[in-house]
């Protein structure tokens, strides 16, 4: 029944009486024309504003629902975003921090928080990159402590390294555990490969600084060890890595191109010729300074007339003498380790060009090897060097086009004397008590200068 | 039927936004014959429904640019309208000692008269509707704004609501009141 009242009230719409179509129109425009008055002149552009939300949501929605939820929903997640916000502020102030600074340990616990979320959501290959990323950030930190040149901070540099130290240890797992694994892709081994690279750039650098710092303590050679050790850690996991991406690639993974693996062993048999190269000439140069500063010293020893100081030239006379034999030997050493990383790698890039990649990363490793030797050889000279002379400091590891090797040594009665060769900017420092001098030019190699 | 539709709150839009005067013709094309025929009803001579109608969009208009909270634009259209026709007939009853006290209910005899004046031809409709409207005639006002504004107007509850400035459960209650009298009314006649 009441369906049928309500149909027939219904019904009564069709009485409806229609306004007459000219007043309508009539109406209209005067309307208009009334409203168009009443507008205040505005800007064309209308900016979007928080307003404007506000309008439209007390529109579309019934202004209960805005007052009693959208309101208090947005309220609360303000609050929230402020709290997150100004947590990622500070973790993003202190992505630049450096260790000893007071944001490292919120950068440190950001790292921390991003790798266990990676872990929690089981992303392994982000996990492993993030790893990977922070190993470099280890890295270059000590590279920017050390340029600093502070003594008091080898110590941090020290903990940075040892840090670096359980990245790389880390990743090393990583890269096995991706190797046993079908579904990890090669284009994460690939990452791995190239920041591997890097850190072991930027390592030789932190080598190069620590010793060019002139401060020949334990603590830096101490340093200067454990730096080594990651380098080498380093490269060890760039090699393996490019051997897990050939072993990928055999196995059909095509998520890296052949070139591009073919490049990447490439740049590894180079580098292991250049480092080989750079060993030999860092330990030809000492050794050609020893021989200068041998004749040297013996010049003196000859000419010295002051019975008290006869001794003691004499005395560094026989140490120099002693230490030139074992530049002399290991100058030759690392020329014939020269020689072989050089064949290797020739043998190995041939090896590529004929497409045999699993024995031309055999051939990398072989070049490494002969690599680390010579390496081995330079720092052992370099240390027995700064043995003889304590103020020896070899800018090695440089190309000697661009830096000159620098060699200052000092006899009790304060005399100095330095030989150079090169053309840059050369740096003489003195043990006591005068401040470190800078001078530059072109100087003969066999040039003394006598101060 | 919905008059809230997503069109008319995008027009709504607009004009609080950026006072545009093409969204108030929009506006005023789709609600003018409505409002004109529900005023025409309430005051029966076609001079006052167009000049109340044209107040009507006017004051619409301002309510709008003074930034007024809007449930929803055609509540707001019907309220200023029952208002219009309040206000006219007080003017008129002022001017008109002889009208009764309630003013209203005089109009309504004629607003009853429109109604089947415009009827068609259809004898058996036009008998039913006419039984309606004498029907309509006999409730209390409030009974019949409202389930004329419900029924006829087609408002949403809430619409009518606003216009009337009454709870939405007090109108629920009403429309079931009214409902139930108008059928009382029908059986008895």
């Amino acid at each position: 029944m009441n369906r049928d009242l309500i149909k027939q009230l219904k019904s009564l719409k069709q009485a409806e009486v229609k306004p007459s179509e000219k007043w309508l129109q009539n109406n209209r425009e005067l309307l208009l024309s009334q409203i168009k008055n009443t507008i205040s002149p505005k800007e064309e552009n209308h900016k979007f504003s928080f307003e404007s939300i506000w309008q439209a949501m007390s529109i579309f929605l019934p202004s209960s629902f805005v007052h009693q939820i959208v309101r208090p929903v947005v309220v609360v997640m303000l609050i929230i975003g402020m709290g997150v916000g100004s947590w990622v502020v500070a973790a993003s102030a202190s992505s630049d921090a450096l260790p000893g600074e007071w944001l490292y340990p919120a950068k440190r616990v950001a790292e921390k928080t991003q790798v266990t979320m990676a872990d929690a959501i089981g992303d392994k290959n982000g996990s492993t990159k993030l790893h990977v990323e922070f190993a470099k950030r280890r890295a270059i930190e000590t590279r920017t402590i050390i340029a600093q040149n502070d003594p008091a901070k080898i110590q941090i540099a020290s903990q940075a390294i040892s840090d670096l130290k359980d990245e790389m240890q880390t990743v090393s797992s990583k890269l096995e555990e991706i190797k046993s694994t079908q579904d990890s892709s090669a284009e994460v081994v690939q990452n791995i490969n190239q920041n591997a690279q890097e850190i072991k750039d930027v390592l030789k650098e932190v080598k190069v600084s620590l010793l060019a710092n002139n401060e020949a303590s334990t603590s830096t050679n101490d340093l200067s060890a454990q730096v080594s050790e990651v380098k080498n850690l380093a490269k060890d996991t760039a090699v393996r890595a490019v051997e897990i991406m050939v072993e990928k690639h055999l196995q059909g993974d095509v998520s890296v191109s052949k070139d591009d693996i073919k490049q990447a062993i490439s740049d590894q048999l180079q580098s292991a010729v250049k480092d080989a190269a750079e060993s030999k000439q860092s330990v030809e140069e000492v050794n050609k300074a020893i021989g200068v500063v041998k004749t040297e010293v013996n010049g003196l020893a000859r000419d010295n007339k002051d019975a008290a100081s006869v001794s003691t030239t004499q005395a560094l006379s026989d140490k120099i003498d002693e230490t030139s034999k074992q530049t002399q030997a290991a100058a030759s050493s690392t020329q014939q380790l020269n020689v072989e990383a050089s064949k290797t790698v020739s043998e190995g890039q041939i090896l590529l060009s004929q497409d045999n990649l699993a024995s031309a990363v055999g051939k990398i490793k072989e070049a490494n090897t002969a690599t680390s030797q010579s390496e081995k050889v330079s720092d052992d000279t370099l240390k027995s060097v700064q043995n003889v002379l304590p103020v020896v400091a070899v800018t090695a590891e440089i190309p000697a086009s661009s830096t000159p090797i620098i060699i200052l040594t000092t006899t009790p009665s304060s005399s100095l004397s330095v030989i150079f060769s090169g053309t840059s900017l050369i740096k003489i420092a003195t043990p006591t008590p005068n401040p470190t001098t800078t001078v530059s030019g072109t100087i003969n190699i066999t040039s003394t200068i006598k101060k | 039927m919905s008059r809230n539709t997503v069109a008319e709150k995008k027009l709504l839009l607009k004009l609080r936004t950026k006072q545009d005067p093409e969204a108030f013709a929009e506006l005023y094309d789709l609600y003018v014959k409505r409002i004109y025929s529900f005023v025409f009803f309430k005051v029966s001579s076609r001079e006052e429904a167009e000049d109340i109608t044209s107040e009507i969009f006017l004051k619409a208009w301002r309510y709008i640019n003074e930034k007024k909270e809007i449930e929803s634009f055609s509540g707001l259209l019907y309220r200023l309208a029952r208002n219009g026709v309040i206000d006219l007939y007080r003017a008129k009853s002022k001017q008109k000692e002889s009208l009764s006290v309630d003013s209203e209910m005089g109009v309504e005899v004629v607003d009853a008269q429109t109604w089947k004046a415009n009827l068609s031809e259809d004898l058996e409709n036009k008998l039913e509707m006419q039984k309606i409207i004498s029907a309509l005639q006999k409730m209390k006002e409030e009974y019949k704004e409202i389930v004329t504004l419900r029924y006829v107007d087609e408002l949403e509850i809430s619409e009518i609501a606003e216009i009337t400035g009454k709870g939405q459960i007090a109108i629920r209650v009403i429309l079931h009141r009214g409902l139930k009298k108008l059928k009382e009314i029908m059986t008895q006649q």
